[in-house]
């Protein structure tokens, strides 16, 4: 349980820190940011290949580079976002929004069966992000 | 502000595109030491495309400091996923409780930044927390 509150508080401060660029007016320096947070994700990534004896291999080739792609896009969007807008409206339309198209395109393209609890889930979501963007 | 929504829609089709390609690299048995390792190669790789011509007065100390902690977050985050699924705690509880670490992000700005929240905002940020709750079980 240690691991995963780690993991929770490392993540959501990795989020605040992207708010606090902004807060910072350092909101034109994006790129130079991102570069950053990939070079020191890289630097402490490789130790850990190295001790968990990773592999590279075609697989983790095509989907780590469709994956760096959308995660580029994801957090050089997400940054830009919080220059106008509150992280409380950013991070639950951006986390909620994803989790969402995730689920729907889940169920439309592979099938994937959805309990009622999710469909509740989706609905709530939409009605979420509704209240976000004209609240 | 228009623009920020904007955004935050092709920052719903990143991540989503994030979520549906580790999913589809689990199938297939991808380490995620390794995903991790291409991940940050090409994020950078394309980072460093988007800042050309890259001089030093595109990094001030406030971005040095800042983009390291981001980064430092973003993989201790990944290291405490890896260690907590190896634990043996469930898939499901592991993405439940990452999801809702947006809750940390708008705790903090709202005392850091005095980020204040109205009665419509924060219905929506509590429905978007049900929501992820509801939807990480969705195939149970």
């Amino acid at each position: 349980m240690l691991w995963l509150i780690i993991a929770y508080f490392a993540n959501g401060l990795a989020q605040f820190f992207e708010k606090s660029l902004q807060a910072q007016g350092l909101g034109a320096y994006v790129p130079s940011a991102l570069i950053m947070m990939y070079c020191v994700g890289g630097v402490i990534g490789f130790p850990l290949y190295l001790i968990f004896r990773g592999k590279i291999s075609r697989t983790e080739l095509v989907f780590g580079l469709g994956v760096g792609i959308c995660s580029f896009a994801g957090n050089f969007s997400i940054i830009q976002a919080l220059k106008y807008l509150p992280a409380y409206t950013t991070f639950p339309i951006a986390v909620g929004g994803a989790i969402v198209v995730v689920a729907i395109c889940s169920w439309l393209f592979f099938g994937e069966h959805l309990s009622a609890s999710a469909k509740w889930g989706i609905v709530c979501g939409i009605v979420a992000i509704g209240l976000l963007t004209v609240g | 502000m228009t623009l920020s929504y904007f955004y935050c829609l092709v920052a719903v089709v990143g991540f989503s595109g994030i979520y549906l390609l580790l999913g589809a690299s689990q199938k297939r048995m991808a380490d995620p030491t390794g995903l991790n390792l291409v991940g940050c190669c090409v994020g950078a790789g394309l980072s460093f495309a988007a800042a050309c011509p890259i001089h030093m007065a595109a990094f001030p100390r406030g971005v040095l400091v800042t983009g390291s902690l981001i980064g430092a977050g973003a993989v201790f985050g990944f290291l405490g996923i890896v260690m907590a699924l190896r634990t043996g705690i469930p898939v499901s509880v592991v993405n439940t409780i990452m999801s809702l670490a947006m809750v940390v992000p708008v705790a903090l700005s709202v005392v850091f930044y005095h980020e204040l929240l109205h009665v419509r905002t924060l219905a929506g940020v509590i429905l978007a927390g049900v929501s992820v709750y509801l939807l990480q079980g969705r195939k149970s």
